[in-house]
């Protein structure tokens, strides 16, 4: 009997589930938005999540953003991509892809170009560093969010004023180490991964050198490059850098300098605003400049921007482009800057003098200065092979007696290979 | 060559096991240890082999006490009720094993596990794995690494328990010439009273870890010290008669003869022993067991009767053998 | 012969799920498929083949994969064998100390990484403090090429052991006991005992354990990927690690199917050798121990 009328309970309990839930379906369908749904990496998703909530409010009923959150890290972001775009229907209508990915995915054909979408004065805007790194052929694929470039972090209780030249780095880190200010010199990215490609680009560029040349020559054999690589070597061999670092990445640098056991940091903006934390003991003691450079070098800042894409597939993508539009508004990037000091990409934001900005204990002017001297790294969908390839050597370099010339030339050559099979891509 | 075990007991926790147990087995001898299971006749034969050690008592071999020595100083030739041959090895390896672990030459290995593979015969198996042996050629395995040991003491652990009837009857004599006729004394535990009347030279009943009897086969069955002995040994087992003053009076089935003067009794059930029948009677003194003449049928009626002196008697309570 | 027909469903099943994966890696290896081609597979008759044969970087990942493959699996089945002995043993609160000695195997392979990764940073990680307890110099293991592909040995040792250590407790646990008596019997050596019983009669245990390592860790990508990404200096690249990056950051399919299938050979030939080897040492203990 029990079971007899526990089964016509759930009888019961279905029929009124499947009444309600038809009335909820239609009343969707009654409004039915437009969904605009966007990959971004997990820390992205988090800080927009309140822009999201603002526009989903306004535009109830006809347009919908869905974030989805990817990892964490920024590499695996890619893979879940390159994932869901290689299965052929992927969700999405928008990914946020990082500067590196744009020609790789642009090659493989997975974008929409934007030239037609976006309007000229918009494009004029945008502040000279953050034009970079959207275009593939001479085609826009991609509108930027967030500019990134590399800063050099220094200590303003243990010096008046930041090293300017590769050797007053060095010699400065010395002596702040042999009076016990501090563990350690200098920390930055040497482990073998990305972040080490970034480190290398400022430094070659910084010794007047260039990886690749304007008409993609490779140009790791010069004298300039040779210079920059036993630089980096000279940092862990004279003590400025500890041994570990070839083992560093961001977190590992931030950690250390973050404690207060080093003299200089090498790092992305994100750091100033974890540096600004209560928990940081060297809170107010940090100032921010561009990565040193040889007398009579500009200094070289490398850039890492992110920025929206439209995939090919989207069947909304003029929707999309509203939506990219409103996620990249000046009072959008204001927001994100003071809240998570992202750097803004509207060149009238630096200009403004907004007191509010000015007043946030900000680095403004330095993101300005950074920016303006960014530089993307090579631009070509072989990217991923052609920085690998230099990192094996750079490691290789900072972890072994190999002599710098010798690996050099491996990554010259092998660069060189790698950049002609791509032929006329 | 003595075997001689010293008031041994052995409990596992609160449960004893075995309780003041002693006896001697002598020269050549073979004693039986006969019991129901769970009687502690395995674990006796364990406490000997030094397999487990015992909480009180001695065991001597050659009159030198090896409580405490380990199980390979005892020199023991054991045979498992499982036979516990090592299924990877050939017999040749199996037999061969036990020499080589203890640093015998390559050349004596060969020379005594081949001899001692022809006096089991079975030369011709040494390259077969022991699951591709069957149960009485195991069995002979087992036997044979027991004798290769040159033991002091032979202890045989249900030896033929896995054998079907036919197979045991046939190893019966095999075992009597390869082991039962050395000097050493043999300890051979059974549930089987008739196997151990068939091996044994003295049997000792256990019961619940402690002895009942220890006597030659003939003592055990003429002259029983307990019920349970009696009930115990001798197939057809005995006719347990009405209690009479607290007395259990028995007769066992062969003593008693057709006598018209008897009592009476009618047929309930016949079976087949051969030459004659094992005859089950209903009569006004409870159910008998006889042993008849082949041509009784079910339903016939007649009248039994036995010598009086044949009879034995025990305590009802005790249980214990009146005289 | 209709019985034959009853297995069918089970070997299209495996087909699917083994074959046609491994067929077409083959058939993507004799194509160029990458973003050069617009990720459309075009014929180029070898051109993967002779690329991998020239390859250095894919010839040191492969004897780095092997270094990596052997030191682990030797070690882990040595550790697992005394891991399982010891458990075999009655003790007060076995039952609690068996089930937590699994719990390496049941944490997820990229978090057992970040946790080693911790573990072995400079200055803050457990070790380096160790160290600098007793030395002023660091040591730096992830930072060193000669010795950071040891680091990864010793990760998978102790993610996989437990596993290991199970299967042969559980083929411990098959041996009957009065196989170790009868020996006791004729002598009192453990360590004999242990060579002559219990280890030939784990054989089949530790031949399951060892193909199933080797196959799992010749493929080696996710403690590589989180530990040390292949670095320093390239010194703990697998091949797993290089055919993800050939697929994955490079879009170079074609050549990353090459390197897989690649090493799918290898790997068969690495799993048959081993299974003859154990066979080989089998069949002299069995037949002639003498």
């Amino acid at each position: 009997m029990i079971v007899k009328n526990m089964r016509r309970n759930i009888y019961i309990f279905i029929v009124i589930i499947s009444i309600l839930s038809t009335g909820f379906v239609r009343s969707l369908n009654l409004k039915s938005p437009e969904i605009i749904n966007i990959l971004m990496p997990a820390p992205f998703a988090e800080s927009t999540e309140n822009l999201v909530e603002t526009f989903n409010k306004e535009n109830q009923g006809k347009v919908k953003i869905k974030i989805t959150k990817g990892p964490r890290e920024t590499e695996s972001v890619s893979d879940l991509a390159i994932s869901s775009l290689l299965l052929g229907n992927s969700p999405f209508d928008i990914l946020l892809i990082d500067v590196t990915w744009l020609p790789k995915y642009a090659a493989a054909n997975w974008l929409t170009p934007l030239d037609e979408l976006i309007k000229r004065e918009d494009w004029d805007s945008l502040a000279t560093g953050a034009k970079l790194g959207n275009t593939y052929k001479e085609k826009i694929y991609r509108w930027p969010f967030t500019a990134d470039m590399g800063l050099l972090y220094w200590r303003k209780d243990l010096m008046k004023t930041p090293p300017k030249t590769p050797a007053e780095l060095i010699a400065i880190s010395k002596k702040l180490k042999e009076n016990h200010s501090v563990k350690y010199g200098y920390v930055w990215q040497g482990r073998q991964y990305e972040g080490l490609s970034c480190v290398f680009l400022e430094v070659i560029n910084g010794f007047g050198g260039n990886w690749l040349s304007e008409s993609n020559d490779v140009q790791l054999t010069s004298k300039e490059a040779l210079n920059a690589a036993k630089w980096l070597r000279e940092l862990i061999t004279s003590g400025a850098s500890p041994a570990s670092v070839t083992n560093f990445s961001e977190n590992e640098a931030l950690q250390i300098f973050q404690a207060g056991d080093a003299a200089f940091m090498r790092n992305w903006p994100y750091a100033w605003a974890e540096l600004q934390k209560e928990e940081s003991s060297i809170k107010g003691k940090v100032g921010v400049t561009t990565m040193v450079s040889e007398k009579n070098v500009q200094p070289t800042s490398t850039l890492g921007s992110w920025g929206f894409s439209i995939l090919k597939q989207s069947k909304h993508k003029e929707l999309a482009y509203e939506v990219i539009n409103y996620l990249t508004s000046k009072d959008a990037q204001k927001e994100l800057y003071l809240q998570y000091g992202y750097t803004p990409t509207m060149q009238q934001i630096y200009k403004d003098n907004d007191k509010e900005l000015i007043n946030s204990a900000n680095i403004l002017n330095e993101l300005s200065n950074a920016l303006s001297i960014a530089k993307p790294r090579p631009e070509t969908p072989l990217y991923a092979q052609i920085s690998d390839v230099l990192q094996r050597q750079l490691s290789s370099i900072l972890t072994t007696d190999k002599p710098i010339h010798e690996a050099l030339e491996i990554a010259n050559d092998k660069t060189k290979i790698i950049l002609k099979s791509a032929g006329n891509i | 060559m003595t075997l001689t075990i010293s008031k041994i007991s052995r409990r596992i926790n609160q449960n004893w096991i075995i309780r003041d147990l002693s006896f001697q087995v002598n020269k050549g001898e073979c004693l039986a240890l006969l019991g129901p299971s769970g009687c502690g006749k395995s674990s006796t034969l364990r406490l000997i082999a030094g397999l487990d050690s015992p909480n009180e008592g001695k065991v001597y071999i050659n009159d030198q006490d090896v409580t405490d020595i380990p199980p390979v100083e005892r020199r023991i030739g054991m045979v498992f009720q499982s036979y516990a041959l090592f299924p990877h090895l050939s017999i040749f390896s199996n037999l061969a094993l036990g020499l080589k672990v203890r640093g015998v030459s390559e050349k004596q290995q060969i020379e005594r596990v081949s001899s001692i593979l022809s006096v089991v015969q079975l030369e011709h198996l040494s390259n077969r794995l022991p699951s591709e042996l069957s149960g009485g050629q195991r069995q002979r395995v087992a036997l044979a690494r027991a004798l290769l040991r040159d033991p002091h003491v032979y202890l045989l652990d249900e030896p033929m328990s896995n054998l079907d009837a036919q197979l045991r009857e046939e190893l019966r004599p095999e075992l009597r010439r390869l082991i039962l006729k050395g000097s050493q004394p043999v300890l051979y535990v059974t549930h089987d009273q008739q196997e151990a009347m068939a091996m044994a030279d003295r049997i000792a009943v256990l019961k619940n870890g402690e002895l009942e009897q220890i006597g030659t086969p003939l003592e055990l069955y003429k002259d029983p010290k307990s019920f349970f002995v009696a009930s115990f040994i001798g197939r057809p087992q005995i006719n347990k008669l009405p209690i009479k003053n607290n007395i259990i009076s028995a007769i066992r089935p062969e003593s008693i003869y057709i006598d018209s003067n008897g009592i009476s009794c009618k047929v309930i059930e016949t079976e087949w022993l051969g030459m004659n029948k094992l005859v089950f009677l209903d009569s006004n003194i409870g159910n008998i067991r006889m042993i008849c003449a082949s041509n009784i049928k079910i339903n016939e009626k007649l009248s039994i009767s036995w010598d009086k002196s044949e009879e034995l008697h025990f305590d009802a309570t005790s249980e214990k053998r009146l005289t | 012969m209709i019985y034959a027909l009853l297995i069918l469903p089970a070997l299209v099943l495996i087909f699917i799920v083994f074959g046609f994966p491994i067929i077409r890696y083959f058939w993507l290896s004799i194509h160029a498929s990458s973003v050069l081609t617009g990720l459309t597979a075009t014929p180029n008759y070898g051109a993967n083949w002779i690329r991998l044969l020239n390859d250095d970087r894919f010839w040191l990942d492969t004897i780095q994969t092997i270094r990596f493959t052997m030191c682990s699996v030797l070690i882990e089945i040595v550790l697992a064998i005394v891991f399982a002995l010891i458990l075999n043993q009655n003790f007060r609160g076995r039952g609690l100390v068996r089930s937590l000695s699994i719990l390496p195997w049941a944490l997820p392979t990229t978090i057992m990484a970040l946790g080693w990764r911790w573990i072995f940073n400079t200055p803050y990680g457990p070790i380096e403090r160790i160290v600098s307890i007793f030395s002023t110099n660091s040591i730096n293991i992830l930072s060193n090429p000669n010795i950071a592909w040891i680091a990864t040995v010793f990760a998978d040792i102790w993610k996989t052991t437990p596993f290991i250590t199970l299967i042969i407790l559980a083929g411990l646990q098959t041996i009957p006991t009065d196989l170790y008596e009868a020996f006791k019997l004729e002598s009192g050596d453990k360590l004999k005992s242990f060579f002559n019983i219990t280890l030939p009669l784990l054989q089949p245990y530790l031949i399951i354990s060892i193909i199933f390592r080797l196959a799992q860790a010749f493929g080696v990508f996710d403690l590589i990927q989180v530990l040390t990404l292949g670095g320093p200096a390239g010194s703990t690249e697998s091949i797993g690690l290089y055919a993800y990056l050939n697929a994955m950051r490079f879009l170079d399919f074609g050549y990353s199917a090459t390197i897989i299938f690649f090493s799918f050979i290898l790997l068969s030939l690495f799993c048959i050798l081993a299974w003859l080897l154990i066979n080989k040492i089998r069949d002299k203990y069995q037949r002639n121990m003498l």
